[in-house]
């Protein structure tokens, strides 16, 4: 019966994914991350002479721009520029950023006579860059001193590396909501990059800290201005131009999170649509075998489309049968059924365990091991949370007019001591 | 000011920061949480163990062929992908190909390219329309007085 189907579906799949993100984490740890016996502070020479361009699109961004300026300035590579696009802001930002220019001599300044939206300032920043390589990061990230090393390493080790995918360490910590993402971060979007990597293809890279050859860009025509994670877009349009993405746990980058509801909403709820968006535009070229590669990652964001709605129609039954009789034959839905219950409790243990042992050479602050212990039940929150937002998201997604240009504001950057 | 600053950036984990209506909200978060995760081991304690042993292993099977999928098309990718270079080093972009692609001059694709401080223009469609370099006056005031604010600020701290 399909609705037993979709009941018994709607509580394996969860348990499936996570056990291939640990099995995916664990292979990613031994066959790169613990062979290379290198750490964020010490990357691996490349050999390479080759320079390249730091790229920060700020929109509104006078809070941080300088403490970002700042980080990227210091970063320990030999030949680097920076370029701060300035997207039309209508805070200091602009003037801040000219001024930075006098302090900072390896600085130039773009500045959009108005708001265009970050994919427009991304594209302009690889028109102005003087290099073929290019380290994109957000208006509010703080690079690690060697993160630049790291992301050169890869882009530079073979002509069919397209891009690289960094590290981002969150900063905020002080409320639930920081700390959850701290979790969230290491126990499940780190484990899932790792696993995607360790089949050939990855989903996203971090629109927060990613390494671009200009050539493959070029090749495909740039960011998209009409997608709301361009990102997302990004990595899919170079995968399906046979480009490698990397993915780079050592490249290290710090940002800061929503600590509000209503922020973390927002981001997510953006997050889940580009997803969308992105499957929409891209997933009818899928099917040629050259493509195979991305089959895995595709069907895994599917049926994770499906799943969500699956899991919407059970949680509805289970509340509906609270006050009437369900037809015979059904299974009457538990929101936590018995023997699934006890392995997915055991299972959100082992992908915090896993994820802690392989994700803590990462870490300088030695209370990081706190964190988990706040937010051990979140694997199983993780799931409802994707569940919320891909059922709001997909509607967004379809409805949504093409070629609408993508703009949005940064959320809420959390709890910071007035001294900041 | 920029001396200031760490080598590394500082995490940011401090109670005191938070509203306390928000902090006992979130403890109590927490506390179901764990409540919640517990609560799904209790057929640990109430149930035949040998149903417990069946289910575990019916789990287990099923993750194992997962697993075993998985690994065999990781490994499949790594054998039949790694170290298969097609690709030559591609050419750098250059001047003359960015300008075309972005459709403007080539003077001015050397002019963003080079220039300290730039200000690009564009139409309804994120054409280009115009690039020009320098700052203005009243930037150049404008920046004369951040710094004069920036200075100050440094001087009282």
């Amino acid at each position: 019966m399909t609705f037993n189907a979709l009941t018994k579906f709607v509580f394996f799949y969860p348990l499936i994914m996570a056990w291939m993100w640990i099995i995916g984490g664990v292979w990613y740890y031994f066959h790169w991350e613990r062979r290379k016996g290198a750490d964020p502070d010490h990357p691996p020479n490349s050999g390479s002479s080759a320079a390249c361009s730091i790229i920060i699109p700020c929109f509104n961004e006078a809070e941080m721009i300088r403490d970002t300026i700042h980080y990227a300035h210091a970063s320990e590579y030999h030949d680097f520029e920076i370029i701060a696009i300035n997207d039309g802001s209508s805070d200091a930002s602009p003037e801040i950023l000219e001024q930075l220019t006098l302090e900072y001599p390896r600085l130039r300044v773009v500045h959009l006579a108005s708001n265009q939206g970050k994919a427009v300032a991304l594209r302009t920043g690889a028109l102005a860059a003087q290099n073929d390589f290019l380290i994109c990061i957000d208006g509010d990230a703080l690079l690690h001193p060697k993160a630049v090393a790291w992301m050169m390493f890869h882009l530079t080790s073979g002509p069919r590396v397209g891009a690289v995918t960094g590290n981002p360490r969150i900063l905020n910590r002080s409320s639930l909501l920081g700390k959850l993402q701290v979790g969230e971060f290491s126990a499940t979007i780190g484990l899932i990059k790792r696993a995607q990597r360790a089949y050939g293809r990855i989903f996203t890279v971090s629109g927060v800290i990613a390494g671009f050859r200009r050539t493959a860009l070029d090749r495909i025509g740039y960011w998209s201005n009409d997608m709301v994670t361009e990102d997302i877009d990004i990595s899919w349009r170079l995968q399906l131009d046979h480009w490698d993405i990397r993915y780079e746990p050592s490249a290290l980058s710090y940002i800061y999170m929503p600590e509000t509801l209503a922020g973390l909403w927002r981001q997510r709820l953006r997050w889940a649509q580009g997803g969308v968006e992105t499957v929409l535009r891209h997933g009818a070229s899928l099917f040629h075998w050259p493509k195979r590669r991305l089959w895995g990652v595709a069907l895994e964001y599917v049926v994770s489309i499906v799943w969500a709605y699956g899991m919407f129609v059970v949680i509805l039954v289970a509340l509906l049968s609270l006050v009437t009789e369900l037809p015979e034959g059904w299974i009457q839905p538990r929101l936590l059924p018995q023997w699934a219950g006890v392995i997915l409790g055991l299972t959100a243990l082992i992908q915090f365990f896993v994820s802690l042992m392989i994700d803590r050479r990462y870490e300088v602050d030695g209370r990081f091991f706190r964190n988990y212990f706040w937010v051990i039940w979140y694997p199983l929150a993780f799931w409802l949370l994707s569940m919320v937002t891909t059922v709001a998201a997909v509607p967004r997604a379809l409805l949504k007019r093409t070629g609408e240009r993508a703009r949005w504001i940064s959320p809420d950057r959390g709890l910071r001591p007035p001294e900041e | 000011m920029k001396h200031l600053r760490p080598r590394i950036p500082k995490v940011i984990d401090r109670s005191d920061l938070e509203p306390s209506g928000r902090r006992y909200i979130s403890q109590l978060i927490s506390l179901a949480g764990w409540g919640i995760w517990i609560y799904l081991f209790t057929p640990l304690i109430a149930d035949d163990p040998m149903e417990t042993l069946r289910a575990i292993q019916a789990y287990g099977i099923a993750i194992g062929s997962a697993g075993v999928i998985f690994i065999g098309w990781a490994g499949y990718n790594w054998f039949r992908f790694h170290n298969n270079e097609r690709r030559h080093a591609p050419e750098p972009v250059g001047t003359e190909n960015l300008a075309r692609h972005f459709g403007i001059d080539r003077d001015e694709a050397e002019i963003i390219a080079t220039a300290r401080i730039v200000t690009v223009h564009f139409d309804e469609i994120t054409g280009i329309v115009d690039i020009e370099s320098s700052m203005c006056g009243a930037r150049r005031e404008l920046v004369a007085n951040v710094a004069a604010c920036s200075n100050r600020s440094n001087t009282s701290r």
